[in-house]
């Protein structure tokens, strides 16, 4: 009953009793690492069994697409596993563990009018610890999200850093006869357009603050680059130039970076998209596309093709020096610097294949990931570990993710048209 | 012998008008027609319903001129098409290589005498290239086509470029043949 008594102090109070990591520690960083087995037995529950099969299902699905976990098949656990308490005095350890299982989560759930309350507990099997403790509630629609924060918040007690599963996706979607720019759900829900001109319209960028999207489409039948207020629904921003201009980062809520090719030269500029104040950061003969920046903006990773062929650079912005970072192979591109600092993921052209590698920042270490096929436009998560990216293998395109260390490598299927150029929006 | 020597002239003369230009026959009536109505005087109604009519249509012929160069041109195009032909590319690179230059000639050529024509040079890439890197790479691809026409004394302003990166292949393809079509520049007439 204590429990209670300290539970209902918050909804959304997270109590971690005690570090975990000296007992599950993670070292992604390295070739491999090991999975962590979890249990998620069925929530207690008094009504809502739809919803609670529903949730439950997710949850699992979460836990085992973040690829931290092996998560139990409900076969493996009995009635009397399925069936036990969620208090501490109520669990047997000792089964869980015969099962080879570590992580034991345990849910409460209450429907009431329209609203969903879940209690949740995550006990390590080893001794009884209780890792972490939460009490969510939310609208009865809601039940989606709330289980991706759910997951996201277990891979936090458990990893260190929360996970990718109540994150969106923003992409390119559509065929030869025009593509778009969608925001979905991790999971694939929620997906709602925002561009419809039904010509090719690519290489969406949105600002920090979500409120602004800048992308360059042929909606005016040439490639300009235009700047939508998401929130008002209007184009506050057009670049109607010669030549090709190609939205890559915002240095703020109002500073769009962007590329632009014409004539015998490219520049990175950055611009403020609503006093239209512009400052080159370089220009220079040839191609320069893909400017990547550290968290601070002090550094910037581009592709140019000043030796012959497109390679990465990194350039301090303040002092100008620039370092050329791949020597290997005719062909590296795209480049995304890591929020993290440590790593870049770029395209690297094989024997008949474009590749997803990471290399670190200067330039050691560098390694292909993905085995074949065409992929494109690597973008790191938030907490540096995942890589969402392009591939297509002779069929459509579409949108994967994996860890950076190419391990857990799964397909996102978001629409049965092309899909490109994802990147997460937090 | 005087007989044969009758006959000859006979032929000869046949021949002769036989051979006569056509003009000479053309009836008296048809060539003299028109003066002879108007000479007929007063001008009726009828008459100036019909000089309504033909300015009507002259005006109509001037609007519809524009639409007949756009045709013209387009006809032109279609005759001079053996030398609107492709350019193509090696991977990753964009300048034209030699073995266009009679092409480049041509096309120089072809705009020195239809002074009405504007082009756009369309400039694409193969599927095995990022997104982004082939969107520059295509407007590489059509500059330097537009800057080797350009050396070939067609002005600056009549020509255009755009790329399309590999957002419109020529074939849809996953093979060596179908890339090597595709890093093309294409022409077009404005």
């Amino acid at each position: 009953m204590t429990r209670y008594v300290w539970l209902v102090v918050s909804i959304c109070l997270t109590f971690v009793v005690e570090p975990v990591f000296a007992k599950v520690s993670l070292d992604i960083y390295g070739q491999s690492y090991k999975k962590i087995t979890i249990a998620t037995p069925p929530f207690k529950s008094d009504n809502g069994a739809k919803v609670k099969a529903d949730m439950g299902d997710l949850l699992a699905k979460d836990l085992d697409m973040s690829g931290f976990f092996i998560v139990a098949p409900k076969s493996v656990m009995d009635r009397e596993l399925t069936e036990e308490g969620i208090d501490k005095k109520e669990i047997r350890f000792e089964n869980w563990r015969s099962l080879g299982i570590e992580l034991i989560s345990k849910g409460l759930l209450q429907t009431q009018a329209g609203g969903l309350t879940l209690e949740i507990y995550l006990y390590d099997s080893s001794d009884g610890t209780l890792l972490f403790a939460k009490r969510y509630r939310t609208t009865a629609d809601e039940w989606r999200r709330l289980t991706h924060r759910l997951a996201d918040d277990i891979i936090q007690a458990v990893t260190g850093e929360r996970g990718i599963m109540s994150s969106r996706v923003l992409f390119v979607t559509g065929g030869r006869q025009g593509k778009d720019i969608v925001m979905s759900d991790f999971d694939g829900a929620g997906q709602r357009k925002l561009t419809d001109y039904g010509k090719i319209t690519l290489s969406p960028c949105l600002s920090p603050d979500g409120k602004y999207l800048a992308f360059t489409s042929y909606k005016e039948g040439r490639p300009n680059l235009f700047v939508l207020d998401l929130e008002k629904k209007r184009e506050i921003y057009a670049n109607r130039d010669d030549g090709m201009k190609l939205p890559s980062a915002w240095f703020d809520n109002k500073t769009l970076v962007y590329t632009h090719t014409s004539g015998k030269y490219s520049a990175i500029y950055a611009e403020n998209v609503e006093t239209k104040e512009k400052r080159t950061l370089l220009r220079q003969e040839g191609i320069l596309t893909s400017p990547s920046f550290s968290v601070d903006r002090k550094k910037m990773v581009f592709v140019s093709d000043m030796y012959g062929t497109p390679q990465i650079f990194i350039r301090d912005l303040s002092s100008g020096e620039t370092k050329r970072l791949t020597y290997a192979g005719t062909y590296n591109t795209a480049p995304a610097l890591s929020p993290k600092g440590d790593l870049i993921a770029y395209g690297c052209k094989t024997d008949g294949a474009l590749e997803i590698c990471v290399m670190k920042t200067d330039g050691s270490e560098p390694r292909i990931l993905t085995d074949g096929g065409i992929n494109d436009s690597p973008h790191f998560s938030q907490c540096g570990r995942y890589i969402l990216y392009s591939s297509s293998n002779g069929k459509k395109a579409g949108v994967y993710f994996m860890l950076h260390n190419g391990d857990n490598r799964r397909a996102l299927s978001f629409t049965a048209g092309e899909d490109t150029q994802p990147q997460f929006v937090q | 012998m005087k007989l044969v020597s009758y006959l000859l002239i006979a032929a000869a003369l046949f021949v002769v008008f036989a051979c006569s230009p056509k003009p000479v026959h053309v009836p008296i009536s048809e060539r003299v027609g028109q003066p002879a109505e108007q000479g007929q005087g007063q001008e009726s109604q009828a008459d100036l319903d019909r000089k309504a009519r033909e300015r009507a249509a002259i005006q109509e012929e001037l609007l519809q001129r524009d639409l007949e160069r756009q045709k013209m041109l387009q006809e032109q195009m279609k005759k001079g098409a053996p030398i609107f032909k492709d350019i193509l590319f090696e991977f990753n690179g964009y300048s034209v290589s030699p073995d266009y230059r009679g092409l480049i000639t041509d096309i120089a050529a072809w705009l020195a005498q239809n002074k009405a024509a504007k082009l756009t040079v369309e400039g694409h890439c193969d599927e095995r290239g990022t997104i982004e890197y082939n969107l520059a790479l295509g407007e590489k691809r059509a500059e330097s086509v537009k800057s080797q026409l350009v050396m070939a004394g067609v002005k600056d302003d009549r020509i255009k470029t755009i790329s399309y990166g590999k957002e419109a292949p020529a074939d849809p393809g996953h093979t060596e043949e179908a890339w090597a079509k595709n890093r093309r520049a294409h022409f077009k007439i404005d």
